[in-house]
């Protein structure tokens, strides 16, 4: 990696650093783990940054691997104790500030209650803004899995006791 | 309007990560160890293309005579000149400065500690570094070459999975089959370099604007060194090819020597610095009792807006099974 490439790989941490982050945040079970997680992505591709075509899918791609095999291992380890009780009420979606905050140990609750596939198709497609063809290829499932695990997933989110109150105080459709 | 569930679960999700930003120094901290690590694969997975390549051209040959030359010995001026593949460089072996002799004296004295001792046994080589401030564990297999790379996660947090740098760092076969005379050994290490960066070259389309800038040559010393500072930071390297390594370092003549220097942890330690064409400043200290690296830094030139970089050893142990990622809990 010279300087000319160092300065477009930092260029490009600066300029999609942020939203990938955020996928893996949604994605993990904790800041630290994201975070973690957002630097080996980084390393993987700086690895391979003269090769790469589209270093947004790459990445994106390489960070599903990463979760993936990370949920695997610890699925294989004693589970941990769940310390938060999901039954904060705050609304994120309030203009204010202190409410959102309130609300996200729920938020985290009800997104680790969820499978490992639905979470990555929610993430997926309700955050990074993914068609459903392109979440059946990231994810290596068909169009209509992705589909009908999207429908389950939002079902799940709506019941949890955490959200429930978000959905009901909403005019929603379903 | 109404809002759908997915209206919601969109926001909620937006709303959740809104403050999340990552630091600007993890990608800057990125690109410099993928640099380093540029510079030590270099002199690692080129080398079967390399040694095909020196054999081929006939400047690998094995040296009967093994010893590592006179602790005190001095040079003395009048070698002929070894003949270097790279036009307008000449190469410097074995005919350095009369004003080194001094700091040729004490890397004939490192290349006999070197010399002096046992290869380590264990198919598994572990290093355990701090490496700008982080914890570091680098598993090295000898038998494939492949490197199992561990790091300690964000605030002593459990790492990630490990990757696997494949062919990383030369096997124990590959090194037993290099040369040991300096001035073979010089010539094998440009050949390894060449080798490797034609195959590393970034496939740009043709016509593309990165095709039409013609990158300067890596003169022949800096690259010798930064190939040297390779094979000198591997555990792996054996006690010969280490001596064989000072060797070489004395026939350049502008190389700098401390021999009275301290490391980061205030060890004893021999200070070997190398400015190259590009002004980066790559020092290397050694332990005088064995010959085993203690630390390696990088100052980086000045446009590059980086850090200086350090390398610390810490520990190194050897097994016959893989050790576990010490980072997991």
């Amino acid at each position: 990696m010279d300087n000319r490439q160092m300065r477009a790989f930092e260029g490009f941490a600066a300029e999609s650093g942020a939203e990938l982050l955020r996928i893996a945040t949604l994605l993990t079970p904790d800041r630290h783990t994201a975070e973690d997680v957002y630097q080996e992505t980084l390393q993987r591709l700086a690895a391979r940054w003269s090769r790469v075509d589209n270093p947004k899918a790459f990445c994106r791609q390489v960070m599903l691997n990463i979760i993936r095999d990370q949920a695997r291992a610890r699925a294989r380890r004693p589970r941990e104790l769940e310390l938060l009780d999901g039954t904060d009420r705050g609304d994120p979606r309030s203009a204010d500030p202190y409410a959102a905050v309130e609300l996200r140990p729920s938020l985290r609750a009800a997104l680790a209650s969820l499978g490992e596939q639905q979470r990555a198709v929610v993430v997926l497609r309700y955050f990074d803004d993914r068609s459903e063809d392109e979440v059946a290829r990231l994810l290596g499932i068909t169009t209509g899995t992705v589909k009908s695990t999207a429908s389950r997933a939002i079902a799940h989110l709506r019941s949890h006791p955490g959200l429930a109150a978000v959905f009901t105080a909403s005019d929603s459709i379903a | 309007m109404p809002l759908t569930d997915e209206d919601i679960v969109r926001d909620l999700l937006h709303r959740y990560t809104a403050d999340v930003h990552p630091d600007a120094s993890v990608a800057t901290a990125v690109a410099a160890r993928q640099r380093r690590r540029e510079i030590r694969r270099r002199a690692g997975s080129a080398v079967a293309a390399g040694a095909a390549l020196g054999v081929a051209a006939g400047i690998i040959a094995f040296v009967p005579d093994r010893d590592t030359g006179p602790a005190d010995a001095t040079w003395t001026a009048g070698g002929t000149p070894a003949a270097s593949a790279r036009p307008g460089v000449t190469a410097s072996v074995p005919a350095p400065a009369i004003a080194l002799t001094a700091g040729q004296r004490v890397l004939y004295q490192l290349s006999a500690a070197a010399a002096r001792q046992q290869p380590a046994q264990g198919r598994y080589v572990t290093l355990y570094e701090k490496e700008d401030g982080n914890l570091d564990t680098n598993v090295i297999d000898t038998y494939t070459g492949d490197d199992y790379g561990y790091q300690e996660g964000f605030n002593g947090a459990p790492s990630g999975a490990g990757a696997v740098d494949k062919h990383f760092s030369p096997t124990a076969a590959e090194f037993a089959a290099m040369p040991l005379d300096p001035v073979a050994l010089r010539e094998s290490l440009i050949a390894y370099y060449d080798a490797q960066a034609a195959a590393q070259a970034p496939k740009w389309p043709k016509n593309s604007p990165e095709t039409r800038v013609k990158p300067r040559p890596t003169p022949a010393d800096d690259i010798v060194f930064s190939q040297a500072m390779s094979f000198l930071w591997n555990p792996s390297t054996p006690p010969a090819l280490r001596a064989a390594l000072f060797r070489v370092l004395a026939g350049m003549p502008a190389v700098q020597v401390d021999p009275s220097a301290r490391d980061m942890l205030g060890r004893r330690a021999v200070q070997i610095s190398w400015t190259a064409s590009d002004t980066t400043v790559y020092t290397v200290y050694e332990n005088p009792a064995n010959g085993t690296v203690l630390e390696q830094t990088y100052k980086w030139p000045a446009d590059m807006d980086l850090a200086p970089g350090y390398d610390l050893m810490l520990r190194v142990t050897r097994t016959n099974t893989i050790p576990p990622d010490p980072y997991t809990s």
